[in-house]
This record gives C-alpha cells, sequence and structure tokens, in this order.
C-alpha cells in the first residue's frame, strides 16, 4: 500500500475499503446512562441556574416597575418607623409625667414646702423609695431650702433624672 | 430540517418554553454527541464530562442560535470543539510528562471497563489512536456516522476537497497498520 501515491479525488472514499465488521461499537455505558442523563443535566447548575436566572431576567425587563415598587414599600416602611419612632420619643418618661402632670395641676409656686415635701414622698407617681430616700436627705441636711429651692433643685438638677434611671 | 429539529428549535425561541426544548434537544441529541465524543476520548467519565460541557454551552448559547445553521451542525461543532480542545489538553500534559498520548489512550483503552472488543476491533481501534485528533475526527464523521463531505465541512470548517484528501489518506494509515500486525 502506498501512501506517497497522489490522491485521487474521483477515487471512492465512502469507507468501502474498510470491512463492515469494524463499524460495530465495541464500547458500553454504564446501564441507564442515556435515560439519567437530561435529568442530570437539568438539575446542573448552570442549567437549574436558569430558573433563578428567570428571575433576573424578569427584574431586567421591568426594572423600572420593580424599582417604583421597592420606592414605594420603603416610603411605607419609613413612615411607619418614625410614625412608631415620634411615638416613642414623645411619650412621656415617667419623670416627665409626674413633674409636668403635676406643675400643671398643681404650679409649685403655690405649694407650700410641706405639701411639696409630701407629695414627693407619698405620691404613687414616684414610687421609687430610694428617690424618696434622697430627697429626704436633701431636705433634712439643709433646713434652710424653701419651695423655691426645691422647686428649682428639681427642675435642674440631673440627680434626680440620673437616680430614676438607675432605678 | 428535520421535524424534531423545527418543533426544539420553535420551543427555544420564547423564553418559557426554552428548559423544555432544550431537555427534548438533549434527549434527542444525546447519543450522537456522547458517542461522537467518546470515540474520540475512548474513556466513559471524560466522555461524561465532555457530553455534558457540550450540552451545557449548547443551552448558554440558545438565545443567540438564529438556526442559520441546522441544529444537527450546530451542536456537533460545539461537540467536536470539545473533544478536539481536550484532546489538545491531554497531549501537552502527556508532554511534560515525556511521554504520548497514543500510548494514554491505548492504556485508556485497555483499563476501560466498558470497552469489549475482540482481537480485529482492538486492532482497530488502536490504529485510529495513531491518526491525528483533527483526521481522525473526520474519520469518525465520515465511517461512522455516514455524514457527507459537506456536512463535515459545515461542521469542521474544512473544506470538502481537504477533507476527502484527509479521509483517504485515514483509510490508507490503518489499513497499513492493520495489516503490519
Amino acid at each position: 500500500m502506498d501512501l506517497k501515491k497522489p490522491y485521487n479525488l474521483n477515487e471512492p472514499t465512502s469507507g468501502e475499503e474498510l470491512p463492515d465488521k469494524y463499524r460495530e461499537n465495541p464500547f458500553r455505558v454504564p446501564e441507564g446512562y442515556f435515560n439519567d442523563l437530561p435529568g442530570r443535566l437539568m438539575e446542573n447548575e448552570a442549567i437549574a441556574g436558569g430558573k433563578r436566572s428567570l428571575l433576573i431576567t424578569l427584574q431586567g425587563r421591568h426594572t423600572w416597575a420593580i424599582a417604583a415598587v421597592i420606592v414605594i414599600l420603603a416610603g411605607i416602611f419609613s413612615v411607619i418607623f418614625y410614625q412608631r419612632q415620634d411615638k416613642t420619643e414623645t411619650e412621656p418618661t415617667f419623670f416627665t409625667i409626674s413633674l409636668s402632670d403635676f406643675e400643671q395641676a398643681y404650679p409649685l409656686e403655690s405649694l407650700d414646702e410641706y405639701t411639696l415635701v409630701n407629695y414627693f414622698s407619698t405620691s404613687a407617681e414616684v414610687p421609687d423609695v430610694s428617690f424618696n430616700d434622697v430627697f429626704w436627705n436633701i431636705v433634712q441636711e439643709d433646713s434652710s431650702l424653701d419651695t423655691s429651692d426645691i422647686k428649682q433643685y428639681l427642675l435642674q438638677s440631673n440627680e434626680i433624672e440620673n437616680l430614676l434611671l438607675e432605678l | 430540517m428535520h421535524s424534531e429539529d423545527r418543533e426544539i428549535i420553535t420551543l427555544i425561541q420564547f423564553e418559557g418554553t426554552r428548559r423544555t426544548g432544550f431537555e427534548r434537544l438533549v434527549k434527542f441529541y444525546q447519543e450522537q454527541v456522547y458517542w461522537l465524543v467518546r470515540r474520540m476520548v475512548l474513556d466513559h467519565d471524560d466522555a461524561n464530562d465532555l457530553t455534558q460541557e457540550t450540552f451545557i454551552k449548547v443551552w448558554k448559547n440558545l438565545p443567540e442560535f438564529r438556526g442559520e445553521s441546522s441544529l444537527f451542525t450546530w451542536i456537533y461543532r460545539i461537540a467536536t470543539n470539545e473533544a478536539l480542545v481536550f484532546l489538545r489538553k491531554k497531549r501537552i500534559r502527556a508532554a511534560f510528562r515525556l511521554g504520548s498520548i497514543v500510548n494514554d489512550l491505548s492504556v485508556s483503552l485497555n483499563n476501560d471497563a466498558f470497552y469489549r472488543a475482540e482481537e480485529a476491533q482492538d486492532r482497530f481501534q488502536k490504529a485510529l489512536l495513531e491518526l491525528p485528533d483533527k483526521q481522525r475526527l473526520i474519520f469518525h464523521l465520515k465511517y461512522f456516522d455516514a455524514m457527507t463531505y459537506e456536512q463535515i465541512s459545515e461542521i469542521t470548517g474544512t473544506s470538502t476537497g481537504a477533507l476527502k484528501a484527509s479521509y483517504h489518506h485515514a483509510v490508507k494509515k490503518i489499513q497499513k497498520k492493520i495489516s503490519e500486525v
């Protein structure tokens, strides 16, 4: 057989030169391979990911609509959030209620020392014992305190607020 | 165009039916793709990987498929590229080890639990391994898949004249190799 022989394009080349027995397939595949292959392929991340990319595609198509929905939801959320925060912030503290309510109902100027001390020592709205103890200590330590001094102390001193926070 | 191809192309053109179309495409072409690749790379696991890679590439490029070539030609082109690239890498790896891809493939054939060939068939298979990768590919497409030179030309991008010459020489080399033993 001469491999150097020039190739003739008219020569038959359909494979008849080789016996048909070689066409027989000597290779095998594991049982059920071709039944399982499509399922395995469809579960492949690159292809199954297509399900997720459908959402991404959807997002791409309706970007403006989705953005608008997000902005509206963010707006609603922020309104609700700030309303709740305002409510929380304007909710009077224990001290504010007691003092402002007390002042509104009984202007401190109009009260004598006995009434004032009695209020802070017995009022159910200031129920903490330690606060009362401290207050009494102050009054007892300085007998020269008059109503306006006590009022001034109560309004300016951070001590009371600190004491309340400690409770 | 094959009626199955027509239906698959219709399905894959629309996003909503693309997955269904692709599943049908896999079922319809899986065996042809697998056997083409398997004959080239011999090992089942390698063939399985390359078959899956082929279909993953098909899936990724489906939106760009415009039907300018037939579905069959397009898929075969991807599969043959996958196989040739794999063999090129294998050849380079073998060269680094100062080995030869022919030996590697021959060993792979001998150790393959899914390969059963009587003596003459085994000689024939080992003779095929002596062919350069692209010539072996052309031989497979012509001899086993009985494709026309025009179809092979579409897949490989080689002129029909060059294909005829390549196939002719492949047959002669195989005949010589078989007769040597």
